[in-house]
């Protein structure tokens, strides 16, 4: 099921155009746990009494824009009965020692509230309702922002015969970025979609600045609604053929 | 030996989980000079010749910025490391296979083969300037974060190394990449500012306004804090 599809703005090693086949591509669905996607829990929950306008902006795009994307890109996948992979991230442990230092200090720095802390089992560690798993969809954690960091989603991917992904999810500066630098480097074609992912709160200026270094030579940006249309356009393609 | 020391680790940064500052072991640090292999940095080759075609200002902008700053910076980078006997790591980014046919077939790597040097090729050697000893790691790998194609990870902790000194090209992909993972991976990681390049200063300007995982330093700030 291959077609082209517009790539990446002219540029010095852009690729304008890249073929792709629909029949292994797949969304990645990545850490939109309470954890660091809800207004009220995790990360965003603790920057709330420091920050409330901050995170209620951050909330709002989150829940107005973000997640309803995710919504309508798993339901374009699962309707095709194409891949859906999600990534969790914490520490395994409750206690954070398999975390590496600097992470781990850095989740404990606060002095006036609870440490930040989500580890494999906490409820926080959950992925939000609104976008929750199906049976049968892989689920990778990680100790790590990136999933390529020492966890079993390349061999994962590659069973799955997958050649294209399709990323979404928090945060785009972090985790997101992380994972789709790895992803890239390694051969994956990847398409990161602009309005169905969000940096942590108050950092709207980081979200603009890795959709432009990702878009200008490592994969492409879209949009919710540009990248259905391209995949949409293939799809269309070959059922006339 | 150990030399620990305390340094201010993030320059500023918006979040209250920031580290402020960290202690770490200044005799457990390694310099890794990414890619200046003459297809790379070296006008007379396919890239450059390709980029003075198509886009001339990022052609003149890159390749005075690799003379007039990357090199020199890179060399009093190396003199420092050789004075005090710490590991060098030199990276060298190619295919091993013609037409870069050691990639899938359906990835985009392959769609502009020629972005990646060949094994063999005359383009893909290191300029002669860096002279690497016989005790110094030339690594060579086909992906730009050599955590993801090499055994940079094992080999940096037979050898002690918990601290990285990062310099080289080009700054988005290579030194980047390889900067966040390695800070992922727990090494304390330094990308020298002065010391990298890339064809679009945007790309350059970004790549540092959002560095995380590592810090940004100067050539002159890193011999501040290893020559004293």
């Amino acid at each position: 099921m291959r077609g082209v599809i517009g790539w990446q703005a002219p540029g010095p090693e852009a690729i304008t155009r890249l073929e792709i086949d629909l029949a292994h591509t797949g969304l990645l669905a990545i850490d939109l746990q309470y954890a660091c996607a809800s207004p009220e829990h995790g990360f965003p929950g603790n920057e709330r009494a420091f920050a409330p306008d901050t995170v209620r902006h951050w909330g709002d795009v989150v829940q107005g824009r973000v997640l309803p994307n995710v919504q309508r890109l798993l339901a374009w996948f699962r309707a095709r009965h194409l891949p859906v992979v999600h990534t969790r991230v914490g520490s395994y442990l409750p206690s954070g020692r398999d975390l590496h230092a600097r992470r781990r200090v850095s989740n404990l720095r606060h002095k006036d509230q609870p440490p930040f802390r989500c580890a494999f089992g906490d409820p926080v560690h959950a992925i939000v309702e609104e976008v929750a798993p199906l049976p049968g969809e892989p689920v990778v954690d990680k100790n790590a922002s990136g999933a390529f960091v020492g966890s079993g989603i390349d061999f994962l991917l590659r069973g799955m015969e997958l050649q294209t992904l399709v990323a979404c999810g928090i945060a785009t500066q972090a985790c997101v970025q992380h994972t789709i630098r790895d992803a890239a480097d390694l051969g994956y074609n990847v398409i990161l979609v602009s309005d169905a992912s969000f940096s942590s709160p108050g950092n709207d200026a980081e979200h603009e600045r890795t959709l432009r270094t990702f878009g200008r030579s490592l994969g492409t940006v879209k949009s919710t609604a540009e990248t259905l249309a391209a995949l949409q356009a293939i799809e269309a393609a070959v059922l006339v053929r | 030996m150990s030399r620990r020391v305390t340094i201010p680790w993030q320059r500023e940064h918006p979040y209250r989980y920031s580290v402020i500052e960290w202690e770490l072991d200044l005799d457990r640090t390694a310099l890794m000079v990414m890619d200046l292999q003459a297809e790379y940095v070296r006008p007379g080759h396919w890239l450059g010749q390709r980029l003075a075609e198509t886009f001339p200002k990022q052609h003149a902008y890159y390749f005075e910025r690799v003379e007039a700053q990357v090199l020199p910076n890179v060399l009093r980078l190396l003199s420092l490391f050789r004075l005090q006997g710490l590991p060098v790591i030199l990276t060298r980014l190619g295919t091993m296979l013609p037409d870069a046919s050691d990639v899938p077939p359906w990835s985009w790597r392959r769609a502009n083969p020629r972005l990646l040097a060949q094994r063999g090729s005359e383009g893909y050697e290191l300029l002669a300037e860096l002279a690497p000893r016989e005790d110094e790691l030339v690594l060579d790998r086909p992906t730009f974060s050599p955590f993801n194609s090499s055994p940079i990870d094992q080999v940096l902790h037979n050898m002690g190394v918990e601290n990285l000194v990062i310099c080289g090209v080009r700054t988005e992909l290579a030194p980047e990449s390889t900067a966040r993972n390695a800070g992922e991976r727990g090494y304390s990681v330094f990308l020298v500012e002065d010391a990298c390049a890339t064809f679009d200063p945007a790309a350059h300007a970004d790549t540092f306004g959002g560095l995380s995982w590592a810090v940004e330093r100067s050539t002159d700030e890193v011999v501040g804090l290893m020559a004293a």
